[in-house]
């Protein structure tokens, strides 16, 4: 009798097995991204030297980021959460890149899947000047800017271009965003 | 050996419920919900890459 | 319980914990609502596989994030999973698990638990307390964020699962990958030379999610007993067990039975534990 128990219990565990992972196939199936140029990203479908994908973001402070409207100009898009050591680690080099370059280079840090107050906090106590933009359903970096993983940079030339993709970062970022800055501004 | 177990028992099931309270006030904070958001975003640093 | 079919049980447990086999071969995530669910085993959820949350990673994140809040949701499915299986977690559904014990299966000297090896079980607890509990906390003040310390600096199922097959699917990946990784190899690679010559050294010895599972083992409703009329009082048991325990069902216990496979009287049983005094090999505590 304990055999029979014991059977019904792996033969239901091997249905909801079977189950689970139809339902993830299924949900793979749906997810955006992947390798829409052929190109080899984390997670993703972008890759340097394709056109960015507009996005209109609201802005933590009030207003509104298009990306369009900053056409001319380089773009600097950093995609972070305040739960991420190493996207938290790389804002500060960020924030001095902003004060270098704001004249001639448009900064803005996506938050992403967190709630407005949650940002407001963090931003407010660690005095970020440049532009954090809220992207609570995480919508970029699902379907646009896809990227499975965070810290995750685009820089964006004058064309609308993108120049250059950073996956990962941390402390020591200054210098390589730098480099990025300058060669986009070249183009 | 009687008292043993009823003492034993007593405590599993509060624990059971106290598991099952919890999960439902953590819910209700929204820890489901930040649960969600850092396993669908790999942080590269947090699992020893880069 | 037989062998093949708790081997059975391991292997299915491991498949729905990577029920999303298609993530092998994109290199992507899977990204659906059962995430915000912890799975009972150790299972890296950056895994492309992973349908579920690793119980030890969002406990980190957790105890990780500034605020206030308490990790009542994560706490409060631990104490589940605790409370009606205790480590049999450990023998039936861990990925990490089933890995170490097929490796076990390899021809070769087989080092014999001791009383330095059960010593040597208390440090998983250290591992807990200071990797999955401190150091975050400790990063958080410093940085205002914690880093989940465990999961970066060793999980061995982390790199096995995650790090490996997204490197393999990612090639932007294999150029970031700098001198953690190469650590984390490095653990990763020790760990699994071990556990050739010693029974699932990861859960004896630094798995942190044994060590929670482990506080619950006397509480478990699924459990091992000994029917104390039947008991000679041989020891069998306790010699057979291949892991440290000193009594039937402490917190070494994984439930594996297979001490239950040895008794000459057939007394011990393992399922829900029932009305049964705990049975010692000695009358000293454990």
């Amino acid at each position: 009798m304990e055999n029979k128990s014991e059977r019904i219990i792996v033969i239901m565990l091997a249905l909801v097995m079977i189950m689970a992972t139809g339902v993830a196939c299924a949900k793979e199936g749906v997810q955006t991204g992947g390798n829409i140029n052929g190109q080899e990203t984390t997670g993703g479908g972008l890759s340097e030297g394709v056109k960015a994908p507009d996005f209109t973001l609201p802005l933590l402070g009030g207003g509104e980021f298009v990306l369009s409207e900053n056409k001319g100009k380089v773009v600097f898009v950093n995609f972070w959460a305040t739960w991420c050591p190493p996207c938290v680690a790389e804002m500060p080099a960020i924030q001095q890149l902003y004060e270098k370059y704001q004249d001639t280079v448009v900064f803005i840090g996506v938050d992403c899947g967190e709630e407005e107050d949650v940002v407001e906090n963090f931003a407010t106590q660690r005095g970020f000047s440049y532009n954090i933009g809220l992207d609570g359903d995480s919508y970029l970096l699902d379907s646009l800017y896809p990227s499975d993983s965070i810290p995750y940079t685009t820089v964006i030339g004058p064309d609308g271009a993108i120049t250059k993709i950073f996956v990962g970062g941390g402390e020591s970022m200054f210098s390589k965003f730098e480099e990025a800055i300058i060669a986009a501004m070249g183009k | 050996m009687r008292k043993g177990w009823m003492k034993k028992r007593i405590i599993t099931l509060t624990l059971l419920a106290v598991a099952v309270l919890f999960i439902v006030l953590g819910i209700s904070q929204g820890d489901y919900y930040s649960t969600l958001q850092k396993a669908v975003r790999i942080c590269l640093e947090c699992i020893g890459i880069g | 319980m037989d062998k093949k079919k708790r081997l059975f049980i391991q292997l299915l447990s491991c498949l729905l914990h990577n029920a999303n086999l298609p993530g092998f071969f994109t290199g992507r995530i899977y990204q659906g609502p059962a995430k915000g669910i912890c799975a009972p085993g150790l299972n890296c959820y950056s895994c492309p596989g992973a349908v579920c949350s690793c119980p030890i990673g969002a406990l980190q994140a957790s105890i990780g994030q500034s605020g206030r809040k308490l990790p009542l949701y994560i706490a409060g499915t631990l104490v589940l999973f605790g409370a009606l299986l205790g480590r049999g977690i450990c023998a039936f559904l861990c990925p990490f698990g089933l890995f170490q014990e097929l490796l076990y299966k390899i021809p070769s000297k087989k080092f014999k638990k001791s009383s330095l090896s059960r010593k040597a079980s208390l440090l998983k607890y250290l591992v807990l307390g200071i990797f999955v509990v401190y150091l975050p906390l400790f990063y958080l003040a410093k940085n205002g964020v914690g880093s989940p310390a465990f999961c970066k600096f060793i999980c061995p199922a982390g790199t096995l699962e995650g790090g490996l097959p997204l490197m393999a699917a990612n090639s932007r990946l294999r150029v970031i990958a700098g001198a953690l990784f190469g650590w984390k190899l490095f653990v990763l690679v020790f760990v699994a030379i071990a556990s050739v010559f010693l029974y699932r050294a990861f859960c004896r010895f630094i798995c942190p999610l044994g060590a929670i599972y482990s506080l619950f083992n006397h509480y478990a409703l699924f459990g091992v007993e000994v029917n104390e009329s039947e008991c000679i009082g041989c020891n069998e048991c306790v010699k057979a067990c291949k892991l440290d325990t000193k009594a039937i069902n402490d917190r070494e216990c994984i439930r594996c039975a297979e001490c239950a496979g040895v008794c000459p009287r057939g007394a011990v049983a393992v399922g829900g534990t029932g009305k049964e005094k705990k049975w010692r090999i000695n009358r000293k505590e454990s």
